[in-house]
């Protein structure tokens, strides 16, 4: 009786351990799911929150110098379409042998610059993040509004943005 | 083997932990990585704020200046946001009479010295300047006589006719305007944009530049213009020093206010109006039309 108690202890004994590891490996595997889970979401929201980091800052880059040279570099702007109905801007600059055409082309932004017989084509944006609007409101004589809309290639995410410019050097030609 | 069993547990708590480790790096990464960018996206909106500050009161200071003279003005602002920092917007206003010359600048300080500023500067020349070139547009005032270059057909008036050069100080000008003037290059390539443009040192422009747009040129040395150079836009050259003009040079519509002695070669060609004090010498073949033109006021562009 005793002996069938005591091999009876030692089976329950070994069997409370293999409970145990049983517990164990539950826990790992729930663990390990959840760990999976919230990495995948990580990736995926910091995929998002990056790309949306890097269309602020496109667009910081892109508006400052749009900025820069149609505030104080434009002594006369004119709004126009290209041939695909597009919204451009036809700048005079204000060194007078300088010509400028801000347009979009195969969703990145161009600045022509033509001086004399020269022509010169400086993109404005990069291809990782493209402009798939970019659409010009009058606001005034000397007051320019821009609609931007850029979009992050790799995650799809896009962002409207827009801004306003007072020329100080010039006036919108009609 | 409960030895082994715990064994087993630290070996199995272990890797989570040095996974949620992991975790929070990657965490910290990104929140680092977002404060970052707040803090660079608080940065240009302050930064836009203090430009559309300053370009509203420049705008009001040279409107006003249509119905009134403007003065040194200080405000005191609100705040910017996000950020809270107070405002300072400074409008400071320096002329020099004799020449009609006034410099305006626009400051707009925060209280943490980040500063957005913007100039302008305008001509409208003195009453007693005009009245001087009311009857010749080609004046020396310290010549003896006034003579008659027929074959040249250049009138020069001289002191006889009671010119006298402006009072300008070409310093007080250089306190205001910047020094950086534009190399050869950049003005072959770019020409000049409306600014005033102003060198401390003497200069000579290389020989056969064409330099489209207008500006003010001011000059405290000599200078030199080499041959068969072109001004093709409306200048206005100050010079305090002596102006040497090279041969076949054009200048299409300039105003030339040289305090020492005006030098012109063979072959040259000036449209506009010319003041040397000193003296001027004229070359064969020198042409010189009037253009009262460039006594018109000038208004140089607004500059960052």
């Amino acid at each position: 009786m005793f002996m069938a108690h005591k091999c009876c202890y030692r089976e329950r004994k070994s069997g409370t351990i293999l409970l145990e590891l049983n517990f164990l490996l539950m826990m790992i595997v729930f663990v390990s799911g959840v760990c999976c889970n919230s990495t995948h979401m990580i990736y995926k929201n910091c995929k998002m929150i990056l790309a949306d980091i890097e269309i602020a800052r496109a667009f910081r880059y892109t508006e400052s110098i749009l900025r820069r040279e149609l505030s104080y570099n434009t002594a006369q702007a004119r709004l126009s379409k290209d041939f695909n109905g597009r919204d451009q801007i036809v700048c005079q600059k204000t060194f007078n042998n300088v010509r400028a055409y801000w347009y979009l082309s195969g969703k990145i932004l161009y600045r022509k610059t033509i001086k004399e017989t020269t022509t010169g084509i400086n993109p404005f944006s990069g291809p990782e993040i493209q402009v798939v609007d970019f659409i010009t409101v009058p606001l005034g004589e000397a007051k320019l509004g821009i609609i931007m809309t850029l979009k992050d290639t790799e995650t799809g995410l896009e962002r409207r943005k827009s801004f306003t410019l007072l020329l100080s050097n010039s006036s919108l030609a009609s | 083997m409960a030895e082994e069993l715990k064994r087993n547990k630290g070996f199995i708590l272990f890797p989570v932990l040095l996974f949620l480790i992991a975790c929070s790096g990657v965490a910290m990464t990104g929140l680092h990585t977002v404060a970052r960018e707040a803090a660079a996206a608080s940065e240009f909106l302050r930064y836009r704020q203090l430009e559309t500050i300053t370009q509203s009161f420049m705008q009001t200071a040279l409107y006003q200046e249509e119905q009134t003279e403007i003065t040194d003005a200080a405000y005191q602002l609100g705040f910017l946001h996000p950020g809270k920092e107070p405002v300072n917007v400074t409008v400071k206003v320096n002329r020099e009479p004799s020449l009609g010359l006034r410099f305006l600048q626009v400051d707009t300080v925060t209280s943490h010295d980040d500063k957005f500023s913007l100039r302008q500067c305008r001509i409208r020349f003195s009453d007693s300047l005009l009245q001087q070139f009311a009857n010749s547009l080609f004046i020396v005032p310290d010549a003896a006589v006034q003579k008659e270059q027929e074959e040249k057909d250049v009138s020069i008036t001289g002191n006889t006719g009671g010119a006298v050069f402006p009072d300008f100080s070409m310093e007080s000008i250089a306190n205001w305007a910047s020094t950086d003037f534009p190399s050869a290059l950049e003005l072959q390539s770019d020409g000049l944009s409306g600014w005033i443009y102003l060198t401390r040192e003497k200069l000579s422009f290389p020989k056969g530049i064409t330099v489209h747009g207008n500006g003010i040129l001011a000059f405290t040395d000599n200078i030199v213009i080499s041959d068969d150079s072109t001004f093709t836009g409306r200048i206005i050259l100050l010079a305090d020093g002596n102006v040497r003009i090279g041969s076949r040079v054009r200048l299409e519509k300039a105003l030339l206010l040289c305090r020492g002695k005006l030098t012109v070669g063979t072959d040259s060609f000036i449209n506009g109006a010319v003041m040397a004090q000193q003296d001027a010498v004229l070359g064969e073949g020198v042409t010189f039309t009037g253009d009262r033109e460039v006594l018109e006021p000038y208004n140089s562009i607004v500059s960052y």
